[in-house]
């Protein structure tokens, strides 16, 4: 799709799921979890692949596999103090790039973005990329994320420590 | 052998005095010459734990991976052997593959286009009129390790004159045995792998294979994570009598957390847990109850890690392989296992068991990572008599009857089989 071909409507789409992704990278940078997680449809999913070119990621291991139930008990775990990983949960500062409208209709928004993410702990800091599909609902009290799939540009390699939610 | 001993400071300790079946010097984990010394001594005379055979199932599958610091090619051949070949070119020395894996017919170096076969033999070299009567290409293949197999395990030497790997493996063989028992009946296949690296020596890792006594400490919040029932299994080892570690030889041990669940394919008659319930019901359309309940009984794997110097562990469910890179940097793998050919929902139950503590995104990786660092930089500190205490158990260690060693699971009986055997490979 041009630019040329967007009508008002879908400026406006792309304009809400911009602002709503950008939202939500403030709540996480901010350690406000408990707000990140009311950003949920209870059945999302939030999914960070290891393997490249999946589609069906519940039949492969990933890094990240979550239903509600798990997002909850991963943030307790984060803001627990009791974690080595993540006393102190690393600081981080991120960017989001190049959004991309791939789907919109009256009930769903799709959405691609790039993701820079400079974390810092204990004098290292790390730059991690990412692709980012967000696949948002249109309820009655807005937006809400049915899907997060973070596709870490060395996803497949070996990681160091990821002590926060990319 | 270049003997790097000789490089260590005149007034360096001898290696011999820096274990004494007591405790250990940190120069052990943060010595440069000592980890050159280990390469040459360990990784690169002993056997290596290399692959998985269901890694490469058919004829021209490889990966690439390493022995110590050495890159090696681990293929199937179109006989159906594995071969181990070292990863550079007859020629110039580059490395003839580049990807993970993958299946090949060929290895074409990049830079002159020398090809080999998966044996390895030389098969074509461009342009091949400036070595007439200079260079025979039967005798230039890519150099192979010696290989050898047990129960899919594959691991490699440099060594040609490695003992055979059934005695290297000795007393742990019984072990991999039960270990494969988790199959449900089912061979047991890689599905994956995380992959990460930290700060730390690779002994840290070694070690922590059969590291008990940190499990409720470090990981508090896996455990808090888990349903009650499961939870309180976590911890009670720490207490009871029954689990133990005992040292099997060579270096290897076993630490047996839960000695009801050593081997699966018995049944223990206990009941299944009410998380399980709704995938026992969808496997018993296509089971007989009795396979259902050895499928289930073995999701989480055996009661027990087998710790396998120097590199691999078989970890409950999973395999930990181990790389060292420099003397404070470390690659580990934890490759996830599921039932090749079994039934897709508990394969997919395996899969979802093995993230939630493994891997940078895990509940339990991270936190082993965080602690094993954190030894590092303290091991590090700048002060001549830093030792590291390897003594717990001593007071309580016994025969188990056959000859190893044995005490309370918590204690340090495996970690110092594992020193002892790293004492007579260093120490000649």
């Amino acid at each position: 799709m041009t630019l040329a071909s967007f009508d008002q409507d879908r400026l406006g789409d792309l304009a809400h799921a911009r602002a709503f992704i950008d939202q939500e990278a403030d709540l996480l940078d901010r350690l406000a979890y408990d707000e990140w997680l009311s950003l949920w449809e209870p059945s999302g999913r939030y999914i960070l692949p290891i393997d490249r070119d999946v589609i069906d990621h519940a039949g492969r291991l990933n890094h990240i596999y979550d239903d509600g139930s798990m997002r909850r008990q991963r943030v307790d775990r984060l803001m627990s103090g009791h974690a080595p990983s993540a006393s102190p949960i690393m600081r981080t500062v991120r960017t989001i790039g190049r959004v991309r409208l791939l789907e919109a209709d009256t009930a769903m928004l799709v959405v691609a973005s790039s993701l820079l993410i400079i974390s810092f702990k204990r004098q290292v800091q790390t730059l991690l990329a990412a692709d980012v599909t967000h696949r948002l609902t249109r309820g009655a009290d807005g937006l809400k994320i049915a899907e997060k799939l973070v596709l870490l540009i060395n996803s497949d390699e070996p990681l160091a420590e990821m002590s926060f939610l990319p | 052998m270049n003997d790097a001993q000789s490089e260590r400071a005149p007034n360096a300790r001898p290696l011999e005095d820096l274990y004494d079946g007591n405790r250990f010097h940190a120069d052990l984990y943060t010595d440069p010459q000592i980890f050159e010394l280990e390469i040459e001594r360990i990784y690169n005379q002993g056997w290596v734990w290399v692959a998985h055979e269901s890694e490469i199932p058919d004829a021209g599958d490889f990966k690439t991976t390493h022995v110590g610091r050495t890159p090696v090619i681990v293929n199937r051949g179109k006989d159906g052997a594995v071969n181990v070949l070292l990863n550079r070119c007859r020629h110039r020395g580059a490395t003839v593959c580049d990807r993970n894996q993958g299946n090949a017919r060929a290895f074409t170096c990049p830079y002159h286009a020398w090809s080999y076969g998966l044996d390895g033999r030389l098969i074509g070299i461009p342009f091949a009129e400036g070595y007439a009567g200079v260079l025979d290409k039967a005798n230039f293949p890519l150099i192979a390790l010696k290989v050898g197999v047990y129960r899919g395990l594959v691991f490699a030497s440099m060594n040609d004159m490695v003992e055979p790997l059934d005695d290297f493996l000795g007393d742990a063989k019984p072990w991999i045995d039960l270990f494969l028992h988790q199959g449900g009946g089912f061979p047991l296949k890689v599905a994956g792998a995380h992959k990460f690296r930290f700060t730390g020596n690779w002994k840290i890792q070694l070690e922590n294979t059969t590291d008990g006594y940190h499990f409720p400490f470090v990981h508090r919040t896996f455990v808090d994570s888990l349903p009650e029932e499961t939870a309180k299994g976590f911890t009670a080892f720490m207490r009871e009598e029954g689990p133990y570690v005992r040292a099997l030889g060579n270096g290897h041990s076993v630490a047996v957390f839960f000695p009801d669940t050593v081997d699966l394919s018995q049944d223990d008659e206990a009941p299944v847990p009410p998380q399980f319930e709704e995938l026992a019901a969808q496997l018993s359309e296509d089971y007989p109850p009795e396979r259902v309940r050895w499928i289930l009984r073995a999701i989480n794997g055996a009661g027990f890690n087998l710790n396998l110097f120097p590199n691999i562990g078989l970890s409950a469910a999973f395999l930990r392989e181990l790389k060292p890179l420099a003397v404070d940097r470390t690659e580990i793998r934890h490759m996830a296992l599921v039932m090749d050919g079994g039934p897709e929902e508990a394969n997919r139950m395996r899969l979802r068991i093995h993230e939630k503590f493994q891997g940078a995104g895990g509940f339990g990786s991270p936190d082993d990572m965080a602690a094993w660092e954190r030894v590092q930089i303290g091991a590090g500190a700048s002060h001549d008599d830093v030792w590291i205490m390897l003594n717990r158990g001593l007071n309580r260690e016994v025969d188990d009857g056959e000859g190893h060693l044995q005490a309370h699971v918590t204690d340090e009986t495996g970690m110092r089989e594992a020193y002892s055997m790293w004492k007579r490979m260093m120490v000649r």
